[in-house]
């Protein structure tokens, strides 16, 4: 059809050669290493090698104890967390609602420095309880990693499981009450199968993101071998040597994820229930006592979320001696060393976000116009390539770009044009999913209007849509912001001198012993990323989590 | 102001074919409408005529401009739509000075002419406010005024008064009588509601299968309709199959004969070139029913299933000799008298009921 | 996101014209913490007041592959520092160059043909954290740890990860040969880098570890007081690291500037003070301006540095050997 090809199929075509070009490639070049062996060769040798390698074999076994561990912790956490919170009615509910947004704002690197500066060797309540001659066992390891990751991730079963009794239907408990069984059992009977999908999904996700995880797993891990503090360390050692064994672990990695992944969307996705006319239950007020527990649980567990917030500005405004932080001493060396010292990972960080974020919204609000509104099968590839970066925690893709971007035609590495792209194709998954859950609601005939009255299709798409879309499209670039300004796991694969970001700042702070400094960086980060939240909220009126 | 003419147009969707070679003529200034059910192409060939569809085959014109080809936003239409699509971040103002503004119009001038056609359509008190402010009826005002304001040369309209509850369809009806005539613009209105069709155009095309089944005025349609589609599709219609031929010598031209329970029955030829096996259309309120009378010419005898009183009618339902029910309707003006359910009955049928082909 | 954007842009140009305003600019890439840069840098100012250092900072490793990656097109002018065998694999890359106040500086802490200078010589010590020893008597000597009693005690950095835990086991190599490798090997955790050694005892999670004496004392001097600093009578190892000039240096004059600064007095105490990296200078007493002992009350197992650098592959290999049959 002759009107059809421009603007939209130019600009799927664009689309699809940029996506396949910044992230099949790099996939389809990781693979590649992986099994290539010495010779240049085809060879499953870097595999072999690292099902010979004990510690290897350890670390593999390790990542997916520790990830069935933490799932289930979050799983304990974050149901009955959300029960009590759809279903009752207590002083300080409302408070709950902070809860998602600390998740994003704190980055995990912070959470797990945090909790070393409290719990750790020298840490603030280690000390306390030894004074008083209780002494705790090690932080580091299972315990801390176990402890720091539930906290980060049981949000994510504690939304989804909220979402699903907020669309139960409550008139499906009353219909068992009313046949006969007793409520506990109706509860069960009735609400377990319902409920099961959301809380299958969402743990799928916790799993696939502890095996990924990187922060927290370098920081605590200690001497735990781990998958992907291994591959990192692997990455690291190789650098300038044959990229096989840092392949082959990716390639690994990838597909523990990818199977998870698979299985949620086969098997589970399968059974979600979706509830035609719901109307919840109504929250029921508790009283007295029962209220006061709720309210003490609500509270503490906020506290808790907000703790590595709070320990963080107190470390960065602590005297320090090398890497002995002076606890009750004040001083404003480390803040002084780096805003003013060191200002560069701030600057960097900044700078990467701020492109990234641009670059990354743009390409999303256009991909996700064209799944959603000029559907066909090129854009149908573009939805499910879109999708990809999903299956690749950070220290993979960063490793991938690496490879791919170091030599050739097109070198990124050592620029800052790797550290944006890093960013931009680690979260664009995201900014799609947050522009396009506007799109749906906006109706085809509102473009046609424009049309008939006179305006082109790719202006109407300026004049029209992109007006309409602009809530989603802001809190879409907020939340982009937010998480490339806490990335660490691929940045610190992908940077070199130069790059430092703030993330990173920290991550070699803590990694030399100097918390003090860390902590620094870290109220700088939190300033930085909290800020625009703070704007965006008061000036704008954005609701950030209307998408999810 | 422009004639719409749709040459041999065909469009085909993913292997169905929806329009199939249609040809219509839409004269300069005229209301016509496209009225038929769901599926039956009547939104397809309107957006065809947007240009938001490219038909597959043949042409369409503007007066004498060829813009099959001619992309949507280059036609100078104005539409309306059902969900009255206007823009939410923008308010009525804005919403109705959008196509001034893409036409490069001069600030001074849009002003003027979008207050003029928001107090048109009587909003102009609400001039300010966003869509999400306003009621239904109101929007699509605001839609209608935007659609005006910029003097296209054809209005196309979808279904504008579907979304709109009962008494808002009605009042909207006169509004956009009133300025359609006032503007003088050619109108392509397009609904499935028989009524509405028949209050307001000039001409209907019934549209069934991608094939205009009749082409008149709301008189025509509703009179003499060609065939049991158009029949049964304008107001009600008993639609009986019955053997048929030509009438005897010396009968007026147009006469038959057909046969129905047995009996011979006078009627008029509906369709040109009727074929042995036609259709008898006796539209309910066109029926009598009387007493069981012998020797009464066009009458047939009946047995009463149901009768509904329903104050300026009564609505019977009846049981014929070869199995079928029909439905007759009297009026409360010449009722004869009323009948009960069981009562054997007599059914006159007009010698001026028409056999159409099936 | 304009204000924000135009903030931003506004610092960064605030930040370019500031460093364009000042002459001399150097660019150091440095291994060494922030804080070590910083008063090493604070010296340096004493001496060349004009001289704008912008460090870039990485693993030492990271460094030397960068510059050598950067050979055709140096983006560096200077690094500090490395051990002398790392910096003798890299000698291409090395722009000699004859300091001042190199008579200061003992023979064997130079490098050949001027193609670098030793600024700092550490020792491997043992590290111990009193509070993780349960029962345990601290150990005195190397061989106090390759009894059965200290088995996945302690731990030691991977030779092939760092420099300075290479001539650890090079000096253990020599002093005690293949067998007390092997023993070593048999009771220690293993670290991939130098930071996990001493962060890990200084958090308990090991009983000692073998480390440098700058990053033991450093918890010491803080205030930690469980941690004690052990020198083993049987002899340290010393382990000097050094800096060089970058073949090809943008900024030559500026780097020579540094270079010299860096090996100043005033540099070398301060580092020693305020860090306690020891001094390669001889004018540099010790003993008097730090709580750490003079170099020559040590007991140092002597090690030719040239060897070792000579024999690394045979050394690794021989660890390696040692940590399999531990297995």
């Amino acid at each position: 059809m002759r009107i059809q090809w421009w603007p939209w199929g130019v600009l799927t075509a664009i689309s699809l050669a940029l996506l396949l070009f910044f992230v099949l490639y790099p996939l389809g070049v990781l693979f590649g290493n992986s099994v290539t062996g010495q010779d240049g060769g085809f060879s499953l040798e870097g595999f072999r090698a690292l099902l010979a390698d004990s510690q290897y074999v350890e670390a593999f076994g390790n990542t997916l104890i520790l990830g069935l561990a933490v799932t289930t912790c979050t799983v304990l956490v974050g149901v009955p967390f959300a029960y009590m919170v759809a279903r009752y009615d207590f002083p300080l509910k409302n408070l709950v609602a902070i809860l998602p947004v600390l998740t994003i704002v704190i980055p995990e690197i912070i959470v797990g420095q945090s909790w070393l500066l409290i719990l750790g060797n020298n840490g603030i309540l280690t000390n306390l309880l030894g004074d008083a001659g209780i002494s705790l066992p090690s932080f580091y390891g299972w315990t801390g990693m176990l402890l720091s990751m539930t906290l980060v991730y049981y949000t994510y079963i504690y939304l989804g499981v909220l979402a699903a009794l907020r669309g139960f239907d409550g008139q499906l408990e009353e219909a068992g009450l009313s046949l006969g069984t007793p409520p506990l059992l109706t509860k069960l009977r009735v609400l377990v199968p319902v409920l099961l999908p959301a809380v299958l999904v969402n743990a799928l996700v916790v799993f696939t993101l502890v095996v990924g995880n990187f922060a927290l797993a370098m920081l605590l891990g200690s001497r735990v071998p781990l998958l992907s503090v291994m591959t990192y360390n692997t990455f690291v050692s190789e650098m300038g040597g044959s990229p096989t064994l840092q392949s082959a672990m990716s390639v690994v990695s990838i597909a523990i994820v990818a199977i998870v992944l698979f299985f949620q969307k086969r098997v589970v996705e399968r059974k979600v229930y979706a509830m035609t006319q719901g109307r919840a239950p109504a929250a029921v007020r508790v009283r007295s006592w029962t209220a006061l527990l709720y309210t003490g649980g609500v509270g503490l567990v906020i506290f808790i979320s907000l703790l590595p917030l709070i320990v963080v500005f107190i470390a960065a405004f602590t005297k320090t001696s090398g890497p002995v932080m002076q606890w009750g001493q004040w001083s404003l060396a480390s803040m002084q060393r780096a805003l003013h010292g060191a200002p560069e990972p701030i600057l960097n960080s900044l700078k990467f976000a701020s492109l990234a974020t641009a670059l990354g919204v743009a390409f999303a609000v256009l991909v996700s116009y064209l799944t959603i509104k000029k559907r066909n099968a090129s854009t149908q590839v573009l939805d499910y390539i879109v999708v990809l970066p999903l299956t690749i925690s950070g220290t993979v893709l960063g490793i991938a770009l690496v490879q791919t971007f170091n030599t050739g035609w097109l070198v990124l590495a050592g620029t800052s044009g790797i550290m944006v792209l890093c960013y931009t194709v680690r979260r664009l998954p995201f900014a799609v999913r947050n522009a396009s859950s506007v799109l749906f609601n906006i109706p085809e005939s509102i473009e046609e209007a424009s049309i008939s009255l006179g305006v082109s299709p790719l202006m109407t798409f300026f004049k029209v849509v992109l007006p309409a879309m602009k809530a989603s499209i802001i809190s879409a670039a907020i939340l982009m912001w937010l998480t490339t300004i806490s990335e660490l796991s691929a940045s610190i694969v992908a940077y070199s001198g130069g790059l430092e970001t703030m993330p990173i700042a920290i991550f070699r702070q803590v990694d030399g012993g100097r918390l003090g400094m860390a902590s620094a960086y870290g109220a700088a980060l939190v300033t930085v990323i909290v800020l625009p939240i703070i704007v965006s909220v008061k000036a704008f009126r954005i609701k950030l989590f209307s998408g999810k | 102001m422009a004639s719409i003419t749709v040459d041999g147009i065909a469009k085909t969707f993913g292997g169905q074919q929806v329009l199939r070679n249609l040809s219509l003529h839409i004269p300069d200034g005229a209301f016509y409408t496209l009225l038929g059910p769901s599926g039956c192409g009547k939104t397809t060939l309107l957006r065809c005529i947007a240009g938001f569809y490219a038909p597959d085959g043949g042409r369409l014109l503007f007066d004498q401009d060829d813009v099959t080809h001619v992309s949507a936003h280059r036609r100078d239409i104005g539409m309306v739509f059902q969900d009255y699509a206007l823009f939410p971040d923008k308010t009525a103002f804005d919403n109705v000075a959008y196509g001034l503004r893409a036409r490069g119009v001069a600030r001074a001038e849009t002003a003027r002419r979008v207050n003029e056609a928001l107090d048109k359509v009587g909003l102009l008190a609400l001039a300010e406010r966003y869509p999400a402010q306003m009621s239904g009826g109101q929007r699509q005002r605001v839609a209608l005024a935007r659609a005006l304001v910029i003097r296209p040369r054809v209005l196309l309209m979808d279904e504008p008064l579907s979304n709109l509850d009962a008494k808002m369809r009605l009042q909207m009806r006169d509004v956009i009588l009133d300025l359609v005539r006032e503007a003088g613009i050619t109108t392509v209105f397009v609904t499935h509601d028989q009524e509405e069709a028949l209050a307001m155009s000039d001409r209907i095309a019934i549209m069934d299968h991608g094939n205009v089944a009749q082409l008149g005025t709301p008189e025509e349609l509703y009179g003499t309709p060609v065939n049991a589609y158009v029949a049964d599709f304008i107001g009600s219609a008993n639609v009986i199959p019955v053997p048929a031929r030509n009438g005897q010598a010396g009968a007026p031209a147009g006469h038959v004969r057909y046969e129905l329970c047995g009996l011979g029955f006078d009627g008029v030829q509906g369709s040109e070139r009727l074929e042995q096996n036609g259709i008898l259309i006796a539209r309910p309120e066109e029926l009598a029913l009387m007493a069981p009378t012998p020797y009464v010419p066009n009458t047939l005898p009946g047995k009463v299933l149901r009768r509904q009183y329903l104050g300026f009618k009564t609505a019977y339902r009846i049981a014929l000799s070869n199995g079928s029910e029909i439905r007759v309707e009297l009026h409360a003006g010449n009722m004869v008298a009323q009948f009960q359910p069981g009562e054997a009955v007599q059914v006159l049928i007009p010698a001026d009921s028409r056999v159409v082909n099936a | 996101m304009q204000l924000k954007h135009i903030l931003q842009y506004s610092v960064l140009a605030a930040a370019l014209a500031t460093g364009a305003a000042q002459a001399q600019n150097v660019v150091l890439y440095s291994s060494n913490n922030t804080e070590t840069i910083e008063t090493a840098l604070e010296a340096v100012k004493l001496h060349a007041p004009k001289l704008n250092v912008q460090p870039v900072t990485g693993g030492t490793g990271t460094m030397m592959k960068r510059i050598e990656a950067e050979s055709q097109n140096p983006r560096g002018d200077l690094f500090w520092s490395g051990g002398f065998g790392t910096l003798g694999a890299y000698r291409q890359h090395l722009q000699p160059y004859r300091p001042a106040d190199l008579d200061k500086i003992p023979a064997e802490f130079r490098g050949p043909d001027d193609l670098w200078v030793g600024t700092n010589v550490h020792v491997m010590v043992m590290m111990v954290n009193e509070r993780q020893l349960k029962g345990l008597p601290a150990p005195a000597t190397w061989s106090d740890l390759m009894q059965p009693q200290w088995k996945n005690k302690f731990a030691i950095t991977d030779p092939s990860k760092s420099g300075t835990a290479y001539m650890l086991v090079y000096g253990l190599y020599k002093q005690f040969g293949q067998e007390g490798l092997d023993k070593i090997a048999a009771n220690a955790v293993v670290t991939a880098s130098s930071g996990t050694t001493y962060k890990g005892v200084a958090a308990g999670e090991y009983a000692v570890g073998m480390t440098l004496e700058y990053a033991a004392q450093e918890y010491v001097a803080g205030g930690q007081k469980e941690i004690k600093l052990v020198y083993p009578t049987e002899g340290s190892y010393l382990a000097p690291e050094g800096m060089f000039i970058i073949k090809g240096a943008k900024n030559m004059d500026a780097a020579k500037a540094l270079y010299d600064g860096l090996l100043s007095k005033e540099s070398q105490e301060a580092q020693l003070v305020k860090n306690f990296r020891r001094p390669t200078r001889t004018d540099v007493a010790v003993a008097s301006l730090t709580t750490l002992p003079d170099l020559k009350t040590i007991k140092i197992f002597p090690v030719s540095q040239e060897a070792a650098a000579n024999e690394y592959e045979a050394v690794v290999a021989a660890w390696n050997q040692a940590v399999a049959k531990s297995k």
